[in-house]
């Protein structure tokens, strides 16, 4: 089923229509969606809580037992953390209920769904992540008037590469060609003799006729928009391009705060977004100026990291992750402001940086991975869905072109059983197809042979030449890049430098990556690293921290003289709260109480607080106890509470005298 | 140009001068105001806002009252809006002040409404006032935190505690709420000191004055243990008093280097986290035209400037430190026993400040000033009295106001024992009998603040003919004041717009312009592009000019327009005729 792939919630997106995904969402009985918030154009923000409804054995509900946060969509352009946090919670429904009889997962697949809609619908189509939001970024009293501009037509924002020093405009020449592969620019090497000879600007004009390109607005080089992934406290970039006003001055990122605040039984947090704190784990012991606030982690933390990081790398094969500046960013205030464990992965990287064992992966569901059973036609297919992904075509057209007459059927019937302003959304998305595509869609639509089969295919390339040319050019992150695309995508995802006579410019080349190649995986690959990031996510849920109380114990040690005592054990993996927890003091310690509500006479308490504070409890069956020394008539009954807004309450009565 | 020059003779000479000759005959000025308002005594919340009321009924072309939010606890957040009829207060360059973030610190409210009292009541009268109110704007909020003044009047408090926002809060992290707040077991409405009768205590009273508990050297035996602050033990965990109504502290709240409560404790969960700071924030940011900032606490006489620690000491560039210290010099000047100081290296560290938020995000000029100071007790004779000075001042010149008698009180744990001391009136607020000194002084301070504001106009503009139908039109844009339409912080962070000047010729066409050091510069430095629309990025120095030339194509005789906008200076427009100046005109 269509629904099952979590493309819902992305064409309810795309469709502005976002609560419509709530109806086959909610479908299965242990998922439910809670709407924290909305951004300013009132695209609900859609929490899906995962757990049992019913209370526990210990008598908690789902928002008081121990839970796992995965947060998605912090920026708009990153769909393939959408796409698998919105499957993940009917996954682990299906194949690990056990797991969640006594934790919660809350999943939060699109944060930005304004930014996620812009990078869906937008055309032309830019790598951009943003929520919207007049900036004003040039400061000159006009608002995003200098955008980004398709030039040649294309539907991509691209690159330009222009010969420089230019006369009229104070260009400076910061890069050059590479000699092993005209389409890749970087920097020149000054040891080596070489020059540079080009500036290297993005695609469009000086629409403000200030002089500068693209300085403000949409898909520029600023402005245009708020980074929600810069926006939050932690180390927050005062006052920096794209940081917003103020820390939570948007309201996606102010609601996902204050609905975290009001958690307590918060344990860790996934992201599935640009910042990677689990292939390579994040520094030890680098504080902000202010001494006190890490950039990375602690030291008490730095064990379990390593252990979940040797989990996540041996599931993925990812082999390590990018260091990226997380100033702002939700996972580092996740960290270092909520005090919980908190792990980011962009899920899908460069692939070369991906070393697996070279079997076929035996997928939790039993789903043969795509790579394995993999036909010429199959390949072509892909090769045809990824071009018309990369011109910006939305994913539900590209499937319905490629699905079978029958789920054609199915879905056009489905189409037909939409509310109306899902079909008005449809009909919009349908009007701003490019020309080609839409008359395609129409034509299977009515039943007739789809005219465009074939046509998509990428042109043969060159390839095993480039490879050799590029061979020496040295290990390049783009360079990299574009090896793969040439390899496995037949070079679809880099567009060659044409030459363009630039209005303001003169002759310009313009090419480059298709915007979001380098973020989103194709297609094909989605299934498999849904697999992984759920045998991750059941991995963590495995060993989060379980909070055991041992039965009371009472031991008479005199005439009306009692010693009671509690153990309290952590049978899961991870400490009851992390390092960084014992320094945030968000939450009270772990509490046991002996007679709470003062029912013994004032002074019963010859020895021991009445509250005693436990700031963790070691994982592993790490042990801490508690003891009392109480006067009170023996068959005295008293209470004892464990309070822990993390793992519970509990209250239990024992009777003062010998012999239990 | 009067009021400026008088600033370097003097003082309010001059300018007071300009206000007598203005106003009809009296044996001595009086200015007579159409509500009337005591300064030797304290406000309730309810009391103050009556008063706002009444300004603004009294004084409706000068005076807006507005709403701008509501406390946590559905009090209103009142800003009173005060400026001249002549244009709308979001056209001028203005003012902020506020009061009582921290409600203990209760002479803050009293300062701001003295300040929107002395306003109204001398604007039409005393020509400096009229001449603020013509040029600028104030935004006046006597009230941060309403919550908390009512607590602390109403509920029993020390003149230290209601700090924070009065919300539900577990203060001592045991899991439970408010589970034991303060006890006034002798009813007087302050929380004060318990002591006990106990033959082996440290501590004897005074023969003379039983007022006065000392210590006996070590070894000897006293009369009475202190047991510590008034109250009871509720949750039995061995604290007193240690989680009532509190919270955080909304002068920690503030997103310039907001950090969490683990490295400041009372900063809330997050940046602008309480409804009040957020309202003021969001008002702040709205309104641009904001370029002077205030706000009072309580004690110390001190006017303090940022940073709040000394890594933020790059945000107050050079520039802006100049004017930070010639009004805080000046400030010393009129507020007696008051220091100018800076928060981090003469006091300590401060994270999420409301001032220095307003220095270094708004990028406006901004204050901190703590009112009263124990130097004015006895102001010139003794800088800082003793235990017996305090007590003849407290005795002879209060009457004994702030003190409360010892009394015996059966306590549930303790049994009897003494509660009493100094009460909640004493140590921060001034004393009521030099109150109005008080307000008046810190009004003085922020209004030569205010007046500092940018007061830009055209001034000399030059026209020469060229060759074949080409034209300069060289002009100077002069700011009276000390304070630029952008200061060095907004430049350094890109805070607000650019200052933009036009010129638009009514024919023909701008073909290039350029900016001069100065009027007598022959060659300038080009504006590549958009010749015609000027950005100033650095906008209008303090007692300064910007100059700019343009060069046009166009004919003789025909009209020039030039306009000047800017957030934080009123908007500017002359119209200029191409025809050569004469020699030596105007120069």
């Amino acid at each position: 089923m269509k629904q099952q792939r979590g493309l819902p919630l992305l064409w309810a997106g795309v469709c502005g229509v976002f609560a419509v995904a709530s109806g086959s969402l909610t479908a299965a009985p242990s998922i439910e969606q809670i709407t924290i918030g909305a951004s300013p154009n009132g695209l609900p923000i859609i929490v899906q809580a995962v757990g049992e409804s019913a209370k526990d054995q210990h008598g908690r509900g789902r928002d008081e037992r121990p839970a796992l946060v995965i947060v998605a969509g912090v920026c708009g352009s990153h769909q393939i953390g959408t796409e698998v946090a919105a499957q993940i919670g009917a996954r682990l429904i299906d194949q690990h209920a056990e797991l969640l009889a006594e934790r919660t997962v809350y999943i939060l697949p699109v944060l930005n769904p304004e930014g996620a809609e812009k990078f869906l619908t937008h055309r032309p189509r830019a790598l951009y992540g943003r929520a919207p939001e007049s900036q004003d970024a040039d400061r000159d009293g006009r608002v995003d008037e200098d955008p980004a501009d398709d030039l040649d037509g294309d539907g991509l924002i691209l690159m330009m590469r222009v010969p420089a020093p230019n006369a009229k405009y104070a260009l400076e020449a910061t890069h050059m060609i590479d000699p092993d592969d005209g389409r890749l620019m970087r920097a020149p090497r000054p040891e080596k003799g070489e020059l540079a000879t080009h500036a290297l600007l993005i695609e469009g004009r000086d629409n403000d006729g200030d002089g500068r390109f693209n300085e403000d607005g949409w898909g520029g080089t600023a402005g245009g928009g708020v980074d929600l992934d810069r926006n939050f406290p932690t180390h927050w970039p005062d006052l920096g391009e794209g940081a917003g006003l103020y820390p939570l001055a948007r309201p996606e990122t102010l609601a996902l705060v204050r609905w975290l605040q009001e958690r307590t039984n918060v344990i860790g947090v996934v992201v599935y977004g640009r910042h990677d704190t689990i292939a390579s784990i994040p520094a030890v012991g680098q504080y902000g100026p202010e001494g006190r606030v890490p950039k990375g982690i602690e030291k008490e933390d730095q064990s379990f990291y390593e252990v979940a990081s040797e989990a996540f790398r041996k599931i993925t094969g990812i082999s390590k992750g990018s260091d990226s500046d997380r100033a702002g960013s939700f996972v580092q205030w996740a960290y270092a402001d909520l005090g919980v464990y908190a792990f980011s992965t962009p899920i899908w990287g460069r692939p070369d940086l991906v070393k697996r064992e070279d079997q076929p992966s035996e997928s939790a569901d039993g789903e043969t991975p795509a790579r394995a059973g993999e036909t010429s036609r199959d390949a072509d297919v892909a090769s045809e869905r990824q071009a018309l992904a990369d011109r910006g075509v939305p994913q539900q057209f590209i499937d319905f072109l490629y699905m079978s007459e029958e789920e054609r059927q199915a879905e056009m019937e489905a189409i037909g059983n939409a509310p109306p302003e899902t079909q008005e959304g449809m009909m919009a998305q349908l009007q701003a197809l490019p020309e080609d595509v839409r008359a395609r869609v129409m034509a299977v639509a009515q039943g007739q042979a789809d005219p465009g089969r074939g046509a998509e295919r990428a042109p043969a390339r060159d390839a095993p030449s480039r490879r050799a040319g590029r061979a020496s050019s040295g290990q390049s992150e783009e360079a990299a890049w574009l090896a793969w695309i040439d390899e496995h995508r037949g070079g679809e995802g880099f567009v060659d430098w044409k030459p363009f006579d630039h209005p303001q410019l003169g002759p310009v080349e313009i090419g480059g990556f298709v915007p979001g190649v380098r973020v989103n995986p194709p297609q094909d690959d989605v299934a498999r690293l849904l697999n992984e990031q759920t045998e991750f996510v059941v991995w963590i849920l495995q060993r989060m921290p379980r909070l055991e109380v041992e039965p009371v114990e009472v031991e008479r040690a005199g005439p009306g003289l009692w010693r009671v005592g509690v153990v309290l054990r952590n049978d899961g993996f991870f400490p009851t709260v992390s390092g960084i927890g014992q320094k945030v003091r968000r939450l009270p310690e772990t509490i046991a109480a002996l007679d709470p509500d003062l029912g013994l006479a004032h002074g019963s308490l010859l020895s021991g607080d009445r509250n005693q504070r436990f700031a963790m409890i070691a994982g592993s069956g790490g042990t801490q106890r508690a003891e009392w020394l109480v006067r009170a008539r023996a068959g005295t009954e008293v209470t004892i509470e464990i309070r822990s807004a993390r793992y519970g309450n509990r209250v239990m009565r024992v009777v003062l005298e010998e012999n239990r | 140009m009067s009021m400026l020059r008088s600033l370097g003779i003097g003082i309010g000479m001059a300018t007071a001068l300009v206000g007598w000759s203005a106003s009809t005959v009296h044996a001595q000025p009086h200015v007579e105001s159409r509500h009337d308002i005591a300064f030797n005594r304290y406000y309730t919340f309810e009391q103050i806002e009556d008063h706002l009321r009444a300004v603004a009924e009294a004084y409706p072309e000068l005076v807006e009252l507005r709403s701008i939010g509501k406390s946590r606890q559905g009090r209103e957040l009142w800003v009173a809006i005060v400026t001249a009829p002549n244009a709308p207060h979001s056209e001028k360059p203005a003012m902020w002040i506020d009061g009582s973030i921290h409600a203990n610190e209760i002479q803050a409210s009293e300062v701001v409404l003295y300040t929107l009292w002395y306003l109204t009541a001398h604007y039409g009268q005393t020509q400096p006032i009229t001449d603020l109110l013509e040029h600028s704007a104030f935004y006046l909020m006597p009230v941060v935190s309403p919550d908390s003044r009512v607590a602390w009047f109403e509920q029993p408090s020390t003149p230290h505690s209601r700090r924070a926002n009065q919300i539900e809060s577990d203060s001592d992290l045991d899991g439970r709420i408010n589970e034991d707040p303060p006890d006034d077991l002798d009813g007087d409405g302050s929380i004060t000191q318990m002591w006990k009768r106990d033959p082996r205590g440290q501590w004897i009273r005074d023969r003379f004055d039983p007022r006065i508990f000392r210590r006996v050297p070590e070894g000897e035996f006293g009369d009475w243990t202190y047991l510590g602050q008034e109250g009871i033990d509720r949750d039995g965990d061995g604290r007193v008093g240690e989680d009532g109504w509190d919270g955080y502290d909304m002068n920690r709240n503030w997103p310039a280097d907001w950090q969490p409560n683990y490295v400041q404790r009372g900063a809330g969960p997050y940046p602008l986290s309480s409804p009040e700071t957020r309202a003021i924030a969001e008002f702040c940011y709205e309104h641009t035209n904001i370029a002077a900032f205030q706000s009072y606490h309580n004690m110390g006489g001190m006017l303090l400037r940022g940073p709040g620690t000394n890594y933020r000491r790059s945000v107050y560039p050079r520039e802006d430190l100049r004017i930070y210290d010639e009004l805080g010099r000046l400030g010393e000047q009129m507020l007696p026993y008051y220091r100018y100081l800076v928060i981090y290296s003469d006091l300590y560290n401060v994270h999420g400040g409301e001032a220095t938020w307003a220095a270094e995000s708004l990028g406006v000029i901004s204050f901190t000033n703590e009112l009263w100071t124990a130097a004015k007790y006895f102001q010139r004779d003794v800088a800082r009295p003793n235990e017996e000075q305090m007590w003849f001042f407290r005795d002879r010149l209060q009457f004994g106001q702030v003190f409360k008698d010892y009394t015996e009180v059966e306590h549930p744990h303790h049994g009897p024992v003494l509660v009493g001391g100094l009460n909640k009136w004493s140590m921060r607020s001034t004393p009521t009998f030099l109150l109005e000194e008080e307000c008046h002084r810190n009004f003085a301070f922020t209004a030569f603040h205010a007046e500092q504001m940018p007061l830009v106009r055209f001034d000399r503009v030059r026209v020469e003919r060229h060759d074949e139908g080409l034209w300069s039109l060289t002009v100077e844009l002069r700011n009276e004041r000390l304070i630029p339409t952008r200061t060095a912080r907004q430049r350094q962070a890109n805070i607000g717009s650019h200052d933009i000047v036009r010129c638009e010729p009514g024919a023909g066409r701008v073909v290039s312009a350029g900016r001069l050091r100065s009027w007598w510069d022959t060659s300038m430095e080009e504006i590549r592009f958009e010749p015609g629309r000027v950005q100033l990025e650095s906008g209008v120095p303090g007692r300064g000019a910007a100059v700019l030339r343009f060069f046009i194509e166009g004919r003789e005789g025909s009209e020039v327009r030039l306009s000047f906008e800017a957030e934080k200076a009123v908007d500017q427009e002359i119209t200029v005729r191409l025809v050569p100046t004469p020699e030596n005109a105007s120069e």
